[in-house]
């Protein structure tokens, strides 16, 4: 299963760089397993891919892709607040600020392979959907380049240009 | 089910030292622990409400995936009664995120139209997986005996920034110990 997956995430123009299969024994509930992919989605863009079994026999995929951006306590209100109004425009996809780390989360629940990789697709396009559009505003935020409208000017205009292309 | 629901003893005296009606709360973790009962009895896929005033439950499940070989399962917890003064709350801002950042996909929010407190749950699903309700809600109500004793010792101006932090960081803790974090 695990080649057919790797196999998946090459067609789809993913480079998988790293791939780790944590101890048993790790404290995700119900998880008998887990694998980890470290991705290449864009240039010099990474996100880090895992799957785990559940108790229920599927599988849960998370996809992060996080940068270390927000080390300025004044910003945070903003970028709080961007994520959280913004990101309402990029669901089931989220925006999560844990202290200075930005994160855009998704995930996904799948039973076989079929399930799985037709899942991991969907994850991985809208993943890469946020990305486009909200998370360069978003860091810009964090890092002060750009105040509050004009990040949210520039991932609506971002938004407004994607979903054109979608049509 | 009732362990994660029950107010710790500890809380029970921090709660009364706040001056918050532990009796109160009591009776919201019941409610709480009633809703999730009630869902094992009730046949996945369903749209439901619950009845419990103040605490609604609502499950959806929208298409909306362009491939059409996923769903999009929402499980939402709505909490207690009105509270606008929470809005913006630097204090509950400040706890929200660092709680929800601990516990991914879930959202804790001020909802926009009631102004009540909500946990949401949202994921993927591949058509023909069987969502695990009683999983999400146990989660849900787990985090919820959490939330709502924080929320209301906000309220009350009882608990500073770094309290709150601190909080967030000790439920990651027991959640690790419990298994109930992702």
């Amino acid at each position: 299963m695990l080649t057919q997956i790797h196999a998946a995430l090459v067609q789809m123009g993913v480079k998988p760089v790293a791939a780790t299969l944590p101890e048993d024994g790790s404290p995700l509930l119900g998880t008998a397993a887990a694998m980890q992919w470290s991705l290449e989605i864009a240039p010099n863009l990474f996100a880090e891919l895992s799957l785990m079994r559940t108790s229920g026999e599927d599988h849960l995929i998370n996809l992060v892709t996080a940068s270390e951006s927000a080390h300025d306590e004044r910003y945070w209100s903003d970028v709080d607040l961007f994520a959280r109004e913004m990101g309402k425009a990029v669901r089931p996809v989220q925006l999560i600020r844990n202290d200075a780390e930005l994160a855009c989360f998704v995930q996904g629940r799948a039973k076989g392979v079929e399930g799985l990789i037709a899942i991991m697709t969907e994850l991985l396009a809208m993943n890469r959907f946020a990305l486009i559009t909200l998370f360069e505003p978003w860091i810009d935020l964090a890092r002060g380049q750009v105040d509050l409208e004009t990040a949210g000017l520039q991932a609506g205009a971002a938004l407004a240009q994607q979903s054109a292309g979608d049509r | 089910m009732s362990a994660y629901l029950e107010l710790s003893a500890r809380a029970k005296q921090e709660l009364e030292a706040a001056g918050a009606s532990v009796n109160e709360l009591e009776l919201e973790a019941a409610r709480v622990l009633a809703w999730v009962e009630r869902w094992r009895a009730v046949p996945l896929g369903q749209d439901v409400q619950s009845d419990w005033a103040p605490i609604d439950a609502i499950v959806s499940f929208a298409d909306g995936m362009q491939a059409g070989q996923s769903v999009r399962m929402r499980l939402s917890l709505l909490l207690a009664d009105t509270m606008p003064d929470l809005e913006g709350h630097p204090h509950w801002v400040a706890f929200a995120q660092a709680l929800a950042s601990k516990f991914p996909p879930v959202v804790i929010e001020i909802e926009a139209q009631s102004s009540r407190l909500s946990l949401t749950y949202e994921q993927l699903l591949y058509q023909g997986t069987e969502p695990q309700v009683t999983l999400y809600c146990e989660k849900l109500a787990y985090l919820a005996s959490v939330v709502l004793p924080a929320a209301m010792r906000i309220r009350l101006e009882a608990w500073t920034l770094d309290d709150m932090r601190n909080l967030a960081q000790q439920v990651l803790n027991e959640a690790l110990t419990l298994g109930y974090q992702q």
